[in-house]
């Protein structure tokens, strides 16, 4: 008798992820349910539920006479669209402050942009991302989708000269396909380091400067250890087309296609298709004519490419070196095979992994090691205008980075700067850090 | 209102062809008024037919607010980001064949691939300052098209005469749809050896998001099921000849669907059904015996794994 009324209790509605998670048997069994790992699951407790599971999870609860909030599955979604994460972390006050002691000065940049340099230097694919539109003047407008141009935009207007360290925290807005459950509004803390020593002259020091001031303000932010880096050095490649025997033109065709390429079998799929031939040369003269304009190139460009072709093509022998080098790169203990398998690499990597330990190992306590830290030949599939060292940190429980940057050396002249400036940045996604700081305490 | 929406395009050719493909199939489109925007499937009680303009399906669709629809895979593509986790293709109707394509000028003879145009891209911006343009109506799938190959570029959007853009230099390349690729070379334009983005044609498509009552999901199943075993019909070939031995002795019945003789008097009726494509052989192979023989096409034929159209439905429904 006790039993049955127990049992008999009307369930009450069940208005939070967690509840409707217990109610339906814990963590485990709704893994089972949804056919996806428990941790994922413990994730949806904090996070709510994502759009694509709930209509099998409203019809689960139900068919078990479950009463759930609305709130729960659709509301979930529409409430949280622009911003499904909490307020950042950091006090803005703060976090500047301890940026202004370190020697940056706090600037604050306008959210409306000109969409130009910014369609013109992010790549298609950040490109497709932006919010565009014209304004009632008529000029294309973008809302800000990171704060380095309008921070290397400002310090052009300003006049400056000499070295300029600027730091920021602002929102920033990137389109994001509906339901991904990605924050289209999120809120960047950064650095950037204008006009100061470029790469060749003085080694990494502004790179890693940033690197380390990025590494103190995830630290202060409660951040310590499960940190990985992953790093695309575009020295690291010249280095090692340095040792090859190529001509300067097959030379670029081997950095253009690694900066293509996914990875070592795409290098080759892509190499194979540069070294087909469309038209002979003879052909190609009869055709055009060189002082003809063919829409917007000119005949003489044209020619000019096909005659080039021969000594931009890449041999079998090539091909298969750099085949290696970036499958030997893509493994997991990538700078031991690299510098086991190619031994000219070995002093570049000595002295930059060094470099880099330094500043990276030395700010993380517990578990941070060599290991930790991945080589790619680019990761600037997002942002296009890097031309150095670039990298990204990640934190255990999140696939995305929480903080990325590298240097971009031609940036500003291509801006509109009267001589060429260095440059180097980070900035830290706070929404992300503060999602993994939680999860981390 | 658990019945089964239908979106069908409200005029012109779409509406016609997709008139006919329901007709063939068995299944009469009977629209409120000639300009009406509703209508219904006499015989198929739960299904409601609205008119809806051919360019608001794929949004309809995408929303969930029909369960059905007819309009262009290129549409569909276009208008709906991550396409498959909001609406499913169910039977390609075989009208509105159009390829999306990349076209280049003609006289840039040095680029014969997508990866030449990369190469002219990158070298746009070292030689000319600026990104190459791309015109087009469909901004998301030359976006992927051209990130997928490296291609830098700005897109410029073109919703009329995008053939017309490079001729008066407001763009360099265009991205369209073409069927016979007569408007393409009149402009002087030309496709990359590797420059179909997609080979589009009119669909059949179902909506994930919508509401699949029981009653939706039975409307759906027989319009599925007419459709299929009518295209499962249009392949085939029904024949009917009189042989003095058993067929099997002088024709290969592998290819045969399914086949039937029945002696009588010293001959054999037989009955086939024989792909479209074998039926050729068959006829000369018949013809050099001498047997005479009548062929039909079959309007319908219900096999029991036809529908797998709706069993795919189901399928992602679950």
């Amino acid at each position: 008798m006790e039993e049955s009324s127990q049992t008999a209790i009307k369930p009450s509605r069940l208005s939070s992820t967690s509840d409707v998670i217990d109610a339906l048997g814990g963590t485990n069994a709704v893994a089972e349910l949804l056919n996806i790992g428990a941790s994922s699951v413990s994730n949806y407790r904090k996070q709510g539920f994502p759009a694509r599971s709930h209509f099998i999870l409203a019809k689960i609860c139900k068919e078990r006479g479950l009463d759930v909030a609305d709130a729960v599955f659709g509301g979930y979604q529409v409430k949280t669209k622009k911003a499904p994460y909490q307020a950042a972390p950091l006090q803005r006050a703060d976090t500047l402050t301890s940026l202004k002691e370190a020697g940056f000065t706090p600037v604050s940049l306008p959210i409306l942009q000109p969409a130009a340099p910014f369609i013109d230097r992010m790549g298609p694919e950040m490109q497709r991302r932006l919010f565009t539109f014209t304004d009632p003047g008529g000029e294309q407008l973008c809302l800000r989708p990171d704060l380095t141009i309008p921070t290397a935009l400002a310090h052009i207007a300003s006049g400056k000269s000499g070295e300029a360290r600027y730091c920021y925290q602002g929102t920033a807005f990137r389109y994001q396909p509906r339901g991904s459950g990605q924050p289209e509004e999120f809120t960047q803390l950064g650095l950037e380091i204008i006009g100061g020593a470029s790469a060749g002259e003085d080694g990494l020091a502004d790179d890693v400067d940033v690197l380390t001031t990025i590494i103190t303000l995830l630290g202060e932010a409660g951040l310590k250890d499960n940190l990985r880096f992953n790093f695309a050095d575009f020295d690291m490649l010249a280095h090692f087309l340095e040792e090859l025997d190529l001509s300067a033109a097959a030379r670029e065709t081997v950095w253009r296609l690694v900066g293509l390429a996914d990875n070592a079998e795409d290098f080759k799929r892509l190499a194979n298709l540069k070294n087909a031939r469309p038209i002979s040369q003879k052909d190609a003269e009869k055709q055009i004519d060189a002082d003809a304009l063919i829409v917007g190139r000119s005949g003489l460009e044209i020619l000019a490419r096909i005659a080039r072709k021969d000594s931009e093509m890449l041999d079998d022998g090539h091909i298969a070196v750099v085949f290696n080098f970036l499958s030997a790169l893509a493994a997991p203990n990538g700078i031991e095979k690299i510098t086991t398998d190619f031994p000219n690499m070995k002093d570049w990597f000595d002295r930059r992994v060094s470099q880099l330990a330094d500043a990276v190992l030395s700010h993380m306590t517990g578990a941070a090691k060599l290991q930790d830290i991945h080589f790619a030949p680019s990761i600037s599939r997002g942002m296009a205008y890097y031309t150095g060292l670039s990298f990204e940190i990640y934190a255990s429980g999140l696939d995305r980075p929480i903080a990325a940057g590298g240097r971009y050396d031609d940036l500003l002249r291509s801006l509109g700067a009267t001589e060429p400036l260095s440059a180097v940045g980070g900035a830290i996604t706070l929404e992300r850090l503060h999602r993994v700081v939680e999860a981390q305490s | 209102m658990s019945a089964l929406i239908l979106a069908i395009p409200s005029k012109g050719r779409l509406e016609e062809a997709t008139a006919e493909i329901f007709a063939k199939a068995g299944l009469q489109l009977k629209r409120d008024g000639a300009r009406g925007y509703r209508g219904n499937l006499p015989g198929l009680d739960h299904v409601l037919v609205e008119y809806v303009s051919a360019g608001d399906i794929a949004a309809r669709l995408a929303e969930g607010s029909v369960h059905m629809g007819i309009t262009g895979e290129d549409l569909l593509r276009e208008e709906i980001l991550d396409m498959e986790s909001a609406v499913q293709l169910c039977l390609p109707l075989g009208f509105g064949q159009a390829d999306v394509v990349v076209a280049i000028p003609d006289g840039w003879v040095d680029v014969t691939t997508m990866f030449d145009l990369a190469d002219v891209a990158a070298e746009f911006r070292t030689r000319h300052g600026r990104l190459m343009r791309v015109a087009s109506k469909y901004e998301h799938l030359t976006y992927d098209f051209f990130i997928r190959h490296g291609v830098e570029f700005q897109w410029l959007p073109s919703f009329g005469a995008t053939e017309a853009a490079p001729n008066s230099g407001a763009a360099e390349a265009i991205v369209d749809i073409t069927s016979t690729g007569a408007t393409l070379k009149a402009n002087d334009l030309r496709i990359p050896e590797d420059g179909v983005i997609l080979k589009s044609q009119a669909n059949l498509a179902a909506a994930l998001k919508a509401d699949w009552s029981p009653d939706a999901r039975a409307a759906a199943k027989r319009i599925l099921a007419q459709i299929s075993a009518m295209q499962a019909g249009e392949k085939m070939m029904e024949l009917k000849f009189t042989a003095p031995t058993p067929p099997e002795q002088f024709l290969t019945m592998d290819d045969a669907l399914m086949h039937n003789a029945v002696a009588s008097d010293g001959a054999f009726a037989c009955t086939m059904i024989v792909p479209r494509d074998c039926f050729a052989d068959m006829r000369d192979a018949l013809g050099q015996r001498g047997i005479a023989v009548i062929a039909d096409m079959p309007k319908f034929i219900f096999g029991p794994d036809n529908n797998r159209a709706y069993e795919r439905l189901t399928g992602a429904l679950a």
